[in-house]
């Protein structure tokens, strides 16, 4: 009984989802039957859309907020218990959980998803899946990936921790907040569907023409990337405008925690970027369901508008992956030294050159695909670029570990790794900016080796030291520290030798996207998969050890690390109201071991101890 | 705020308008009479009619500026 | 975009929902910059000569004097005249469902001289299918400001409904004063 009623929110989205699927198939059926094109597709869209609506009213998006715009008055319940990580709930620290949990939970079926796939690359030839059903996972796994990627760290880490840390009492538009996340579940039930439509076998990329003619899958793979744009988007807008209007007093551009400027460039890519593979999703469903021809190129279509359009987002969403992956890493980086951040100003200058950058070098994705070639080096030398503001926070991040007194906490431990691992994905990355030596390595295990030593050797590894660093401040428990540095050991070795073996499987011709491969790769590829299965076997230790340091691991403090900066200067879990009494910031939030330095004063009762400005 | 600004402001509303419907009759006698290469035009003549719209329609500065 | 909860009393929620809304409009500009660049990418300044100029014309003239009377409805209500404010709003959703009836009208002559399957049809399609969405959403909006407004729930000190939908309402007539060129008029 306590479930089905802490469960009624969800009911009562589901039950309006179904009724928005029946009256957008009608409809597009009604629609089908005006025109002689095929019907499977509009019904697919329309239904869709109207699921959506549908299902976003029911959860609570009509009682938090609709009734308003038609002159009611608004209807909402917070409650205490564990019901209300199941509900429309604005609060941000139980959105930051929902994100969390969801996209663990995600990140393991998409890990799933690898270990299958290399399950089938073994050995040659056929083992477990045909060659549409290899391409359906690898895609799976790529999508599934990318929304870890870009959403677990802005849309889990800063929204528990962004406010925390500026002092404010929630973000600026909390209902939007909640939306953003309630629009994700549809995301990961659509993706689920696409191998009972046929798969798809295109790809996270979803290049035409082949996704323009494929399995109807296809389609519900646009269909998610569309949605999970929209969240990504709303995101943006929300951090930016708390960053901007809510910080506490005193909390000045030159006093935000590096992991807030982070995030702040990151959300500026995804407010703006986004648009664009939003439409590039949407030239495709338009070519499919209305037959139009953006692709077709007997009618003037050009699929390469695609691949501009496409990476024009993609490039710099790589960005908005890594840039909270830097802040993450280089805020623990700091605490655990016990030293002042390296270069401040220099990073946050950095950040925001990256931010420039990352809109002008969209092309060198284009290298093989028949774009002009004069355009070959100027997209080279851009790419080259980006090196520098790269290289500056590569530098601060030694210059913050030298000479410190190093705390070697399982954090700090993954925020070391995530320096180390990132120079390799940036150093390999160098040889695929360059034009002559991209064409050679394009579409093999090399790349594939390169952006997972960005993503996962960079970002991934600064979510684990994420994780471990404010599981505390979260659960209000600590994780269990030998656990803890068992899991990031065992990660740390099977990940680079596994990756690191694919470079070579890449040299030696290893194509990607295929699940079959010449006899002579065996032994590589056996090699890779074998290290692939100890990799994943290490997460098994990380699930271990959350659930059960959730369920029953010692209290933590409100500040178990000692650091400065505000998310730790309240309980562990912060109260509703995240600070009892607002705090006000006079000083810089890294100044350790400079004599008499304070970041933040606890009320405003008497002002702050030192200059206030 | 006051009663008196109002008209001032209605006043300011029509300018607006006309300059926008100058712009757009000559764009229109642009792209029909000039066959070829008038879309440099054009494009300036676009950002000159939405920067009004921005300024005084849309009060792009009241973001930095406080309220008069 | 309308967002007023009492969890924020120490901040300035107006300056807060100003921002919000304008980073939605840059954001939103983005996807009208990818639309006109994918048609210079794909159709150059290519334009059929059955495109009815004239009526390009007038509906863009519609379109920018709904502006003017969203602006003023604006100006009424912050200067608390309930009777401009409705009127102006009621003359903005005239003119708007005016513009989209005119785009239906092209869409009827478009339908025959260059199909959505075709080069340009795929283009004219798109831009005009997406601009209309946003011309449908603005009315949306506007009809719930009409009616809040009907029911007394804007005064002269707080009116930022109104202000957010016409502010939105102008957004979308920026965008046309850049598609209404590069559809009708580039050769
Ligand atoms: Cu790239």
């Amino acid at each position: 009984m306590a479930a089905a009623s802490g469960l009624k929110p969800i009911l009562k989205g589901l039950s309006f989802a179904l009724v928005g699927l029946l009256i957008g198939a009608g409809l597009g059926l009604l629609f089908t039957s005006l025109t002689n094109r095929p019907s499977t597709e509009p019904v697919i869209v329309l239904g869709y859309v109207f699921a959506l609506l549908g299902w976003l009213l029911g959860v609570g998006l009509w009682d938090a907020w609709g009734r308003e715009w038609v002159g009611l008055p608004v209807q909402g319940e917070a409650g205490h218990d564990w019901r209300r990580f199941f509900r429309f709930t604005t609060d941000h620290k139980i959105i930051g959980v929902q994100y969390l949990v969801t996209f663990v939970v995600v990140m393991l079926l998409a890990g799933i998803a690898s270990v299958l796939m290399r399950v089938e690359l073994m050995a040659p030839g056929k083992n477990i899946l045909g060659p549409n059903e290899f391409n359906t996972t690898m895609s799976l796994h790529g999508i599934m990936m990318i929304a870890v990627a870009v959403a677990t760290i802005i849309g889990g880490f800063a929204n528990f921790l962004l406010p925390l840390m500026i002092g404010a009492d929630d973000v600026a538009f909390p209902r939007i907040n909640a939306l953003s996340y309630w629009i994700i579940p549809p995301v990961a039930v659509l993706l689920l569907l696409t191998p009972f439509f046929g798969g798809f076998d295109s790809g996270w990329t979803a290049y035409p023409p082949l996704s323009v003619i494929n399995a109807h899958g296809q389609l519900l793979f646009l269909l998610a990337f569309l949605t999970f744009g929209v969240s990504s988007i709303l995101g943006g807008l929300n951090f930016l405008t708390t960053i901007i209007k809510l910080r506490a007093p005193g909390m000045t551009w030159g006093r935000l925690p590096i992991f807030v400027w982070s995030i702040f460039a990151a959300a500026l890519i995804s407010l703006t970027a986004t648009q664009f593979v939003a439409y590039g999703l949407l030239m495709i469903i338009l070519d499919r369901v209305v037959g139009m021809s953006f692709f077709r190129a007997s009618e003037g279509g050009n699929p390469l508008l695609y691949e501009h359009i496409f990476w024009f987002y993609s490039h710099p969403a790589v960005y908005i992956m890594i840039l909270p992956a830097f802040g993450i890493a280089l805020e623990v980086l700091t605490h655990f030294s016990r030293k002042p951040l390296f270069a401040y100003k220099w990073v946050v200058g950095a950040f925001l050159g990256i931010v420039g950058l990352s809109f002008i070098v969209w092309a060198h994705h284009l290298y093989t695909s028949g774009m002009p070639n004069s355009l070959h080096i100027p997209f080279m030398v851009t790419t080259e670029l980006i090196s520098i503001p790269t290289g500056v926070v590569f530098l601060a991040a030694l210059g913050t570990i030298w000479m410190g007194r190093l705390w070697l906490t399982t954090p700090m431990l993954f925020a070391i790794a995530f320096v180390f691992n990132f120079l390799i994905g940036g150093v390999t990355g160098i040889f695929l900016a360059d034009v002559p030596t991209d064409i050679q390595l394009q579409d093999n295990y090399f790349v594939v080796a390169h952006f997972h030593y960005t993503i996962m050797g960079g970002e991934i590894f600064a979510i684990m030291a994420g994780l471990y660093y404010w599981f505390p401040k979260v659960t209000g428990r600590m994780y269990h520290e030998k656990l803890g540095k068992v899991h990031f050991w065992s990660m740390f070795l099977t990940y680079n030798v596994t990756f690191l073996a694919m470079f070579w499987a890449g040299i030696q011709g290893m194509n990607r996207r295929v699940a079959d491969y010449i006899p002579d790769l065996a032994g590589i590829n056996l090699f890779v998969s074998i290290a692939s299965f100890f990799l994943a076997a290490s997460f098994l230790i990380l699930v271990y050890n959350l659930v059960r340091s959730w369920a029953r691991g010692t209290v933590a403090s409100a500040s178990p690390w000692r650091a400065r900066t505000l998310e730790w200067q309240t309980s562990s879990p912060p109260p509703l109201e995240n600070f009892p009494h607002p705090p006000v910031v006079v000083g810089h939030p890294y100044d350790y071991g400079v004599p008499g330095s304070v970041h933040a004063a606890p009320a405003p009762v008497g002002g702050g101890s030192e200059d206030e400005r | 705020m006051h009663r008196t600004e109002l008209p001032s402001k209605m006043r300011l509303g029509f300018i607006v308008f006309g300059v926008l419907i100058v712009i757009e009759i000559i764009e229109y006698v642009l792209g029909v009479n000039m066959k070829g290469g008038a879309w440099p035009l054009l494009a300036v003549l676009a950002v000159i009619g939405a920067w009004p719209i921005v300024q005084y329609f849309m009060h792009f500065t009241q973001l930095w500026r406080r309220e008069e | 975009m309308v967002e007023a909860t009492a969890s924020h009393p120490v901040h300035d929620r107006l300056s807060i929902n100003r921002l919000g809304l304008w980073l939605f409009i840059i954001s939103d500009s983005f996807l009208f910059a990818a639309l006109l660049s994918s048609r210079f990418f794909l159709q150059g300044v290519h334009r059929p000569a059955e495109l009815n100029q004239p009526l390009g014309l007038v509906i863009s003239i519609i379109l920018v004097a709904s502006s003017l009377t969203a602006y003023r409805s604006e100006m009424a209500a912050a200067h608390g005249d309930q009777r401009g404010f409705r009127n102006n709003i009621l003359m903005t959703i005239g003119l708007g469902l005016l513009f989209i009836i005119g785009v239906g009208v092209e869409w009827r002559e478009a339908f025959t001289h260059f199909p959505p399957s075709t080069g340009f049809g795929t283009i004219f399609f798109t831009l005009t299918g997406v601009h209309a969405s946003h011309v449908l959403s603005g009315l949306i909006l506007l009809g719930i400001v009409l009616f809040l407004g009907r029911k007394g729930r804007f005064t002269s000190g707080s009116y930022w409904g109104v202000e957010g939908a016409v502010k939105y309402w102008h957004f979308v007539d920026v965008a046309w004063v850049f598609i209404y060129p590069t559809l009708y008029l580039v050769s």
